[in-house]
């Protein structure tokens, strides 16, 4: 018989049985919500789908190098993210088929991207009435509101809105599911043959079995996928509200403590200078305004050297690393002999 | 969730209880604008450093000096650690 160590009273076992099923509880309550839900659909994804048909067939992949340019302030874009990007083609009753791109960020940044009529690009209306356009292409466009684009480096205009999609699809990322064929999907979109999902012939038995395995790896992942999702909202703190949380308590803090808490938020800051510093240099450009800290402006432009004499940068950056792994070196060695007399 | 609640729940409580207590004075603007000078500056050398170093270097580099100069320090705390740990042991 297992015993359980301080398990003896009624009051214990009342205790550990509420610690135990309390989580349990929880567990199952989001599983039956996630399995009803499915796995990427949400309310706003399926009332679109409506409104065009219903899927033909559905298939994930991915999509890089999503940016915007212009004036449109690149923040509230998204990005591309290929664990949330879903490939949708649908079926509608003229018989054409359509393209949409579902990609999201969260659940309060969702965007759907479809094709239009002639199916040679795509366009997506934001919840804020903005339209852009996109493609699926095999190297980066450039879109413009007007139905007209370029190659993305054919651009220079910035006042227009642009945005571009480059290098989007791989054809091995996309799996289709059994149900679509193919066919009106590579004329309309364009993609290879070796797009197309594999028929296997009726004597073909290594395909069959090959399709079998890969049912059965795919049915064991979504289970596993769904058995960890509660587990993860259970047990996996949600960042965002806790990061929202800390950043009200901290500033009521500040606001609280007042001359107090400057150590702390000049500690921070420090801090961030060491890790936030991408604001002066980049590899092409490093302008350092020392202000007028010497009696008058001057900036230090240290890419200056590198366009005048590439060789006489190079070497310096490489001394001067090398004079840094040195010191570090030394100081290791430094460390290695004190312990080692003592 | 469990732990979302239960930061939550803390973060709350935190500011019900600075909330009955007066704010206190500000530090002075000059004095603000004095360090937010340095920072600058520290963030500016910094990039400058990062640029020049590779970053991966930099911080390597910089993270191995630190900890090799307060070695000792170093090594009482990880030990400090290590012996609250009590299946290892180590007296």
């Amino acid at each position: 018989m297992i015993r359980i160590s301080g398990l003896t009273t009624k009051k214990h076992k009342l205790v550990y049985a509420i610690i135990f099923l309390f989580p349990l509880i929880l567990t199952l309550i989001p599983h039956q919500a996630h399995a009803w839900t499915g796995d990427f659909q949400t309310p706003s994804y399926q009332s679109y789908i409506e409104q065009w048909d219903w899927p033909r067939a559905m298939s994930k992949g991915y999509i890089y190098n999503a940016y915007s340019d212009g004036d449109y302030p690149p923040a509230t874009y998204p990005d591309f993210d290929p664990e949330n990007t879903s490939y949708i083609i649908v079926q509608k009753p003229t018989g054409s088929t359509d393209l949409i791109i579902y990609f999201t960020k969260s659940d309060q940044d969702k965007i759907i991207i479809k094709s239009d009529e002639n199916g040679n690009y795509i366009t997506s209306t934001r919840a804020d009435g903005l339209l852009f356009y996109a493609q699926i292409a095999d190297r980066p466009k450039t879109f413009f509101p007007n139905n007209y684009y370029l190659d993305a480096s054919d651009s220079n205009s910035t006042t227009t809105k642009i945005y571009s999609i480059g290098y989007p699809l791989g054809s091995n990322n996309i799996a289709y599911d059994s149900t679509y064929s193919g066919r009106t999907y590579n004329n309309k979109i364009g993609y290879t043959s070796s797009d197309s999902p594999i028929s296997c012939s009726p004597l073909d038995f290594g395909c069959w079995i090959t399709k079998a395995f890969d049912g059965v790896t795919d049915t064991l992942k979504k289970f596993g996928q769904a058995m960890l999702k509660p587990f993860v909202w259970l047990w996996i703190p949600d960042t965002t509200q806790i990061k929202a949380q800390f950043d009200d308590t901290n500033a009521m803090l500040i606001e609280k403590l007042g001359f107090l808490s400057f150590p702390f938020v000049f500690l921070g800051d420090v801090i961030s200078a060491f890790t936030n510093n991408t604001l002066w240099c980049t590899d092409g450009n490093c302008k350092i305004d020392t202000g007028n800290l010497f009696g008058s402006n001057f900036t230090i432009d240290i890419m200056a050297l590198k366009n005048m004499n590439s060789d006489l940068y190079n070497a310096t950056v490489i001394i001067m690393r090398g004079v840094l792994i040195m010191i570090t070196i030394s100081a290791v060695y430094h460390a290695y002999m004190r312990v080692i007399r003592a | 969730m469990i732990l979302t609640f239960i930061i939550t729940s803390i973060m709350k409580l935190t500011e019900l209880i600075f909330s009955v207590l007066p704010s206190l004075p500000a530090m002075p603007t000059e004095i603000i604008n004095g360090t937010a000078w340095i920072i600058t500056s520290i963030q500016k050398m910094t990039s400058l450093l990062m640029m020049l170093f590779n970053p991966i270097i930099f911080t390597a580099c910089i993270s191995t000096i630190l900890i090799a100069l307060n070695f000792n320090y170093v090594y009482q705390s990880i030990m400090w650690i290590i012996r609250k740990i009590p299946l290892l042991n180590i007296k």
